[in-house]
């Protein structure tokens, strides 16, 4: 499996970190370059939840190849806030299968608020929402953004999703603000009007993260 | 859907500085930015670092090779420096108009001032026009238009070019003598590809006289290719007789390659939990290997106090992996969240730097489980956190956290920049660093380097100072040395008093200097100013940097104080007594970018006159630092950094004991805390 978590070490390289140390903090990073492993050490706290059967999905980064991994959801707070977990450490936050947060990617969402968008989506109907989306800028400062977007219903898709196959609609949500334009599309299951599938934008850094659930 | 392109190249010249060829521009740089141009054409190079200081002020310094320049076979290496300010911006019907010095400290080969205007003229013409003095009225000269004000505008008094003189403002000559006219036009073919053009008004005199330069005409032009990262490279010709590559590449402080950083995500905040489903007990969480102590040192932190009382837990830790302390915090309130029992509401979190408590930020953890995925909040946590002097700390320490060993192999970098023979001098080598902490704040610490390969003992100037050598002879520790002892020293941090942090160092501080040094700062958590007070008592150590001392010894000190302006600007004026025994004071301003990418500046005047201290008359330089993380996005501590002084003498030289205080505890301060604010909940 290819890890979804950029890796810096060229730079770290380049910079003379090719320390040893006592200290783990300084990791050797010539040796994390010479085991050239794309493997990432497997997080324990992933393996327990994905053992005891909590929800899973496959995500993968479109903007570089056989770049995926999978998630498992480790806890909801009372807000109904989800937090998943990946293999090679990374989260997502999430809410009824919209992305809220990322944690690792580089290009990190702090926070957003899709709710308006869930909400066409979960009606099954077009229309103008709004989205804010709040990242973490290169100065360390969370910095909000508010896009109009535009929410329509495509077409019929069967979505093969391994075990069985969903029937679903998709919807186009395309957004923009002054400087920013990106399309996120959701695949909602007829019935359920659960998103089985997706691709959402994180941030300009990252770009969009393409999310299947995992049937169990 | 691909995001907008935005354009990134800026129109530079070949002096580094905003402009067409060899004319400047009424332009500046982005905010922040700054700009690496190497030019070179037959017999000349000009390597140029700009920074856009201010979103109006902008300053160069720049290194140049002119061959033959002195004679045949003989080089000039001349350092210069520019400033510019915006006094207009664009605007629909008015252009954008800087007003400039060129090289007004140096030797004054470039010396000149300029005004100069320019204005974009649909999506793909810029026009430039410009008024010059000094080396940019050598050509086209005419009376100066200044003389209107006063008749002594209309001559440019002789400089005294002498290598002493060097270094002084020239202000007498600014703005003075013939004036010139020289403008120019910049036509962008394609996003990629820029053609520009200018009628120039410097004559090359001295190069034609001395280099023989041919000045066949005003005109230049130049085609420029700009690349996706903002990078540029351009071939130029010069007045029908040279061609010339110019290649720049622009540095973006504010914008580091990943903005969030690439460790892993941090823990997850789970539910509440009673202290039965934890397991948990007051007592076995005073254990070095509780599990609390076990899942802090998972996210790099060390805990190494724990006092919980009622509903407060203060815990005290080292945070020993990230840059932004805010991360440190937010990581450790929630691993306290998850590992201590629901009844507990209130963590109390002291920050600890060399071994003292440096401030206290008090977290609710109420507030923790409302904002984790907040749209806001990053502002939120940080209005409703509470920050604090701990003079003392209220955590009970943890057994056995004490002594603490370290160690560490690294190779090593050691420049020597831009000397007046050499402009790159260097060393690698291996270093091996060690420290033993006995107890808190009582640090043993030392580091051996052995050089590999390099020049840095190749420089074959004598010092030729009147002053005590205190510096010049730098030169003699690179040459007489092999295995070294960069520093040997006994450290001892502590706190006398509310907001009152002290240091006292013994041993080989640096490599040229060993002794006692003493430190008090006066920092209040909360506020921007800080004042403190130095006094040290060093002796000159021998050339080869191992036990031995030579004959100087001198008592220096300063005392200091230290201001944040806010918006990343930060003062420091240090007045005192200097190791060569000269009395003055050092003036210093940095601009911090919140992410800890620094550029700076500095100047020391003394009681030693310009004659005496040499070529550069006073002490000067620019320094900058590039933190670990906006390298790599790793979550690593520490930064390199260097301080490039166009001529290194004896006058105004300072101790460079390590830990001065100041930087020690900034990190953990309000100030700091809310430049990275963002970082707490990632």
């Amino acid at each position: 499996m290819t890890v979804l978590r950029p890796l810096g070490f060229m730079f770290a390289l380049l910079a003379g970190l090719s320390a040893c140390s006592s200290d783990p903090n300084r990791p050797n990073m010539l040796e994390g370059l010479v085991n050239k492993s794309d493997e990432a050490e497997p997080d324990p706290t992933f393996l327990a939840y994905q053992q005891a059967g909590a929800p899973a999905y496959l995500v993968s980064l479109e903007a570089k190849d056989k770049a995926y991994t999978v998630f498992v959801r480790q806890t909801t707070n009372a807000k109904g806030e989800e937090t998943w977990i990946s293999l090679d450490k990374l989260s997502l936050g999430m809410k009824n299968g919209m992305i809220i947060a990322t944690r690792g990617m580089g290009g990190d969402q702090l926070a957003g608020d899709p709710s308006q968008t869930l909400a066409a989506l979960k009606a099954g109907r077009n229309g103008i929402t709004e989205r804010f989306v709040t990242l973490l800028n290169g100065e360390s400062q969370a910095e909000t953004l508010a896009f109009r977007c535009e929410v329509e219903r495509q077409r019929q898709v069967n979505v093969d999703l391994g075990p069985y196959t969903a029937d679903t609609d998709l919807f186009y949500e395309t957004c923009r603000n002054g400087q920013i334009r990106f399309r996120n599309l959701f695949w909602v299951e007829r019935g359920s009007r659960n998103l089985v599938q997706s691709r959402q934008w994180i941030s300009e850094t990252v770009g969009t993260l393409a999310l299947r659930a995992i049937p169990r | 859907m691909a995001a907008q392109e935005t354009a990134l190249s800026f129109p530079v010249s070949t002096f580094g500085t905003p402009g067409l060829i060899d004319m400047p521009s009424g332009e500046v740089f982005p905010d922040g930015a700054l700009q690496i141009t190497s030019a070179l054409h037959n017999q000349s190079q000009r390597h140029t670092l700009s920074f856009q200081i201010t979103p109006r002020l902008f300053g160069s310094f720049r290194y140049a090779i002119m061959e033959d320049y002195d004679g045949p076979g003989i080089n000039r290496y001349d350092r210069s420096f520019d400033i510019g300010y915006l006094l207009m911006q664009e605007a629909d019907y008015q252009p954008s108009v800087v007003i400039g010095l060129r090289d007004f400290g140096g030797t004054g080969i470039y010396g000149s001032e300029y005004i100069a205007a320019t204005k974009h003229v649909g999506d793909r013409w810029a026009l430039t026009g410009g008024i010059g003095w000094g080396r940019l009225a050598s050509y086209g000269g005419f009376t100066n238009p200044l003389g209107i004000i006063d008749d002594s505008f209309e001559t440019r008094p002789v400089q005294d070019v002498s290598i002493n003189n060097t270094g002084r403002l020239d202000v007498k000559q600014w703005f003075h003598g013939d004036a010139a006219l020289f403008g120019g036009v910049a036509y962008q073919i394609n996003p990629r590809l820029t053609f520009k053009a200018e009628y120039s008004s410097d004559a090359y005199e001295r190069e034609s006289l001395k280099g023989g330069f041919d000045h066949k005409t005003p005109f230049n032009a130049a085609l420029s290719y700009g690349f996706k990262n903002g990078g540029e490279v351009s071939v130029y010709a010069l007045h029908g007789s040279e061609i010339g590559i110019m290649g720049s590449i622009p540095i973006t402080p504010q914008k580091p390659k990943f903005p969030s950083g690439i460790e892993e995500a941090p823990p997850t905040l789970m539910p509440r939990q009673t202290q039965a489903a934890l397991s948990w007990d007051a007592n076995s969480v005073r254990q070095k290997d509780s599990s609390l102590s076990m899942a802090l040192k998972d996210q790099g932190l060390t805990l190494e106090g724990i006092t919980i009382e009622g509903d407060t837990a203060t815990v005290r830790f080292v945070n020993g992996r990230y840059p932004a302390e805010a991360q440190a915090l937010g990581r450790a309130a929630r691993v306290l969240a998850n590992q201590l029992p629901a009844e507990i509401t209130a963590f109390r979190l002291e920050a600890m730097a060399n071994g003292v408590t440096t401030s206290r930020t008090t977290l609710r953890r109420s507030d923790l489980e409302s904002l984790e995925y907040d749209l806001d909040g990053s502002w939120r946590s940080f209005a409703r956190a509470n920050f604090e002097d701990a003079a003392h700390s209220e955590a009970a320490p943890i057994a056995g956290i004490y002594p603490k060993f370290n160690w560490r192999i690294t190779p090593y970098l050691d420049p020597s920049l831009f000397d007046p023979d050499n402009p790159v001098r260097a060393d690698f080598g291996v270093q091996a660093a060690a420290s033993l902490e006995p107890a808190r704040g009582l640090v043993f610490s030392a580091a051996v380097r052995q050089p590999v390969a390099g020049n840095l003992d190749t420089s074959t100037r004598p010092s030729n100072s009147v002053l005590p050598h205190v510096r010049t002879d730098s030169a003699e520790y690179a040459k007489q040395s092999d295995l070294e002892i960069k520093y040997l020293t006994a450290e001892y941090f502590f706190r006398p008093g509310k907001n009152l942090y002290g240091r006292a160092t013994v041993g080989y501080l640096e490599t040229m200097y060993g002794g006692v040094s003493g430190e008090v700062l006066w920092k209040p958590v909360n506020g921007p100013l800080a004042l403190g007070a130095e006094l040290n008592y060093v002796k000159k150590r021998d050339f080869d940097q191992m036990f031995g001392f030579q004959d100087y010894d001198i008592v220096t000190g300063h005392a200091s104080a230290y201001y944040d302006f806010g918006r990343g600007y930060l003062g420091q004026l240090d007045v005192g007594r200097y190791l060569a025994g000269d009395y003055g004071a050092t003036f210093s301003v940095d601009r911090e970018f919140d992410n800890g990418f620094r550029v700076g500046a500095f100047f020391t005047l003394t009681d030693v006159s310009f004659e005496d201290f040499g070529e550069g008359s006073f002490d000067k330089g620019i320094r900058f630092s590039v933190p670990v993380d906006w390298l790599t996005g790793a979550a690593t501590q520490g930064g390199y950094g260097t301080t490039i002084r166009p001529v290194v003498r004896d006058g105004g030289a300072r101790l460079d004991v390590r830990n001065r205080l100041y930087d020690v505890v900034r990190n953990s301060h309000t100030n700091e805390l809310e430049d990275r604010w963002g970082k707490f909940w990632r």
